[in-house]
């Protein structure tokens, strides 16, 4: 249970961990438009070489990247695939009975390929690099605006942090209170569907009550600290823009200038 | 032929990933029939990981696991059997409790094994006898119960399935002085009674050096030292360098005895330092040294 990667955190120290978070959540955003941007070769390179250096930067071991590419990896295949049959503009390359490849479709399908892996590695830069509460805290500060619409931001942000600070916790629990329940001869994997629902009331009521239990520890020693809400609340931690910050802004935005650019200066493939 | 034997085992969690942990090394030790072991070891040594393994939650990464002299992994399907023969209680087992009643509880077991009414209602009476629950306390809900109660409540919930061997992980865990004493005499007692061979996992010397007729001692994963208790406990000096202390009494004997005073041999409890005390005492003479 423990093996799912869900907090994907991975500490580290590099240029992309010390990036102010709300800078590069906008520039993940930011990033994941720019790569549906070029309709030329040399544009979807230079996108591709743009996330490359970004993974070099972020120190992280390129395996742990590429890991996080493989559950899409089916989602990527059925589109290809789709393009591949569904296009039928272009010069045939491959023709056999209700079936026929086209070069554009094969170029289609490559695109559409190459933009998701980029759109899913980019992102999983952006929760390898940054743990998920500063990645709350950094939303929190980024939609502060939508309080004019009395929308109430940080309560939502902090119920958000704590259930991400929870769900390992939970994951931990659920193992334990599952041995525990195993070692009294439960039996959790033979028996038709009702049996196997039935088997579930020994795991889900203990980790209920211990749910519970923690919440209502959780509430007290907040309370405790004298929280009241997101009012006239300081951090001790404030998120500062540092020179690097402005710097790697300016450099997407002139990619992006200049991925747009190619788009008229070369021939569109798509 | 010992009860429980493990070869080489040893394991490792979330093999593959960055958070991999090799917890156990390569570790063989036997477990005889009816012994009372005691299992010690820092915080994180793998005494857990250890005793899961003896009742086969966890699959050794290499190694084997026997369970009178058969290897319990020879038909997976069939492990279940050897959690009825080998029973573990959690840490923290009180987390566990979830039945209305805490009769119903303690039957989640025996019922488990497919045992008649009959049987099933004699066993839950019998261990709740032996942990000390009133009958009274057995129609309650289990979380009804105070803590110790309900600890005492989940012990016996394993003891009812009335394995050959009997694992508490850390039974006497957040409990005041009393509620210790009263779970150790009751395991003891249990022990004694029914000829079951208990294994308890503590942090306490002092636990172990009341109840234990052996110690295992654990380090980073591996065996540091397994005897009898008193053996282990003479050598003082590799277990102060491991980091655990020996009993107060047992420290307090050596420096008596570095002082002169004849003492004989080593106390490992409070009692035993009584009985050996009082004779010196009467004979007068020793405290005008
Ligand atoms: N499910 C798990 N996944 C990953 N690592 C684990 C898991 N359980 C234990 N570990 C690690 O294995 C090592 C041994 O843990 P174990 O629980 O066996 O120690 P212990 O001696 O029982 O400690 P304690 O006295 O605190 O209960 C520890 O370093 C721990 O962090
Ligand atoms: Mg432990």
């Amino acid at each position: 249970m423990r093996d799912i990667a869900l907090g994907q955190y991975f500490p580290g120290n590099s240029f992309l961990h010390r990036m102010d978070p709300r800078v590069k959540m906008v520039l993940t955003f930011l990033y994941i438009f720019a790569v549906f941007i070029p309709r030329n070769w040399v544009g979807l390179c230079g996108a591709v070489a743009f996330l490359a250096i970004a993974v070099l930067l972020s120190k992280l071991p390129v395996k742990l990247v590429l890991k996080s590419i493989k559950p899409v990896i089916p989602l990527v295949l059925i589109t290809s695939a789709l393009n591949i049959f569904y296009v039928s503009e272009g010069t045939a390359v491959f023709e056999w009975w209700v079936i026929h490849i086209t070069t554009k479709g094969l170029i289609t399908a490559s695109f559409i390929a190459i933009r998701i892996i980029c759109l899913i590695a980019g992102s999983s830069l952006l929760t390898y690099t940054t743990s998920p509460t500063t990645l709350t805290d950094a939303l929190e500060r980024l939609l502060s605006p939508l309080k004019i619409v009395r929308l109430d931001v940080h309560e939502l942000a902090m119920m958000m942090t704590i259930a991400l600070r929870f769900i390992p916790t939970l994951i931990e629990e659920t193992d334990k209170i599952m041995s525990a329940q195993k070692a009294r001869g439960a039996d959790l994997e033979s028996g038709g569907p009702m049996q196997r629902i039935r088997a579930l009331v020994p795991i889900v009521v203990p980790l209920f009550v211990s749910s519970f239990r923690r919440a209502s520890d959780l509430a007290t020693a907040m309370e405790c600290r004298c929280y009241r809400g997101g009012m006239g609340r300081t951090r001790m931690k404030q998120m500062k823009m540092r020179a690097a910050d402005i710097l790697s802004a300016a450099v997407v935005l002139a990619v992006i200038a200049a991925l747009f650019a190619l788009n008229f200066f070369i021939r569109p493939v798509l | 032929m010992p009860v429980i034997e493990t070869q080489n085992l040893s394991h490792t969690y979330s093999p593959g990933t960055p958070f991999v942990k090799e917890a156990i090394t390569d570790i063989s030790v036997k477990i005889e029939k009816g012994d009372l072991l005691g299992i010690i070891g820092h915080t994180g040594s793998g005494k857990s990981t250890l005793v899961q393994h003896f009742n086969g939650l966890l699959r050794p990464t290499s190694g084997k696991v026997f369970l009178n002299g058969r290897d319990i992994w020879e038909k997976p399907k069939k492990i279940r059997e050897v959690r009825f023969k080998v029973g573990l209680v959690f840490q923290y087992p009180e987390h566990q409790l979830f039945e209305e009643t805490t009769y119903k509880d303690i039957a989640f077991g025996p019922s488990n094994m497919g045992l008649d009414a009959d049987e099933i209602d004699r066993r839950v009476r019998l261990a709740a006898r032996f942990v000390g629950l009133k009958d009274e306390l057995l129609k309650k809900s289990p979380f009804e119960l105070s803590g110790g109660e309900k600890r005492r409540a989940a012990i016996a919930g394993v003891m009812a399935m009335q394995p050959d061997v009997l694992i508490l992980d850390e039974p006497t865990a957040g409990l005041d002085p009393r509620g210790r004493d009263t779970i150790l005499g009751q395991i003891s007692e249990y022990q004694q009674e029914n000829g079951t061979t208990v294994v308890l996992v503590s942090h306490s010397m002092e636990d172990i050096a009341k109840t234990a007729k052996k110690v295992l001692v654990m380090k980073r994963g591996a065996v540091a030292m397994y005897g009898e208790t008193a053996e282990v406990f003479s050598r003082a000096g590799e277990l102060e360098a491991i980091g655990l202390a020996v009993p107060a009494v047992t420290r307090i004997f050596m420096q008596l005895r570095a002082r002169g005073f004849e003492v004989g041999e080593n106390a490992y409890t409070v009692r035993q330092a009584f009985e050996r005390l009082l004779p010196l005492l009467r004979k007068g003479g020793a405290g005008g040294a």
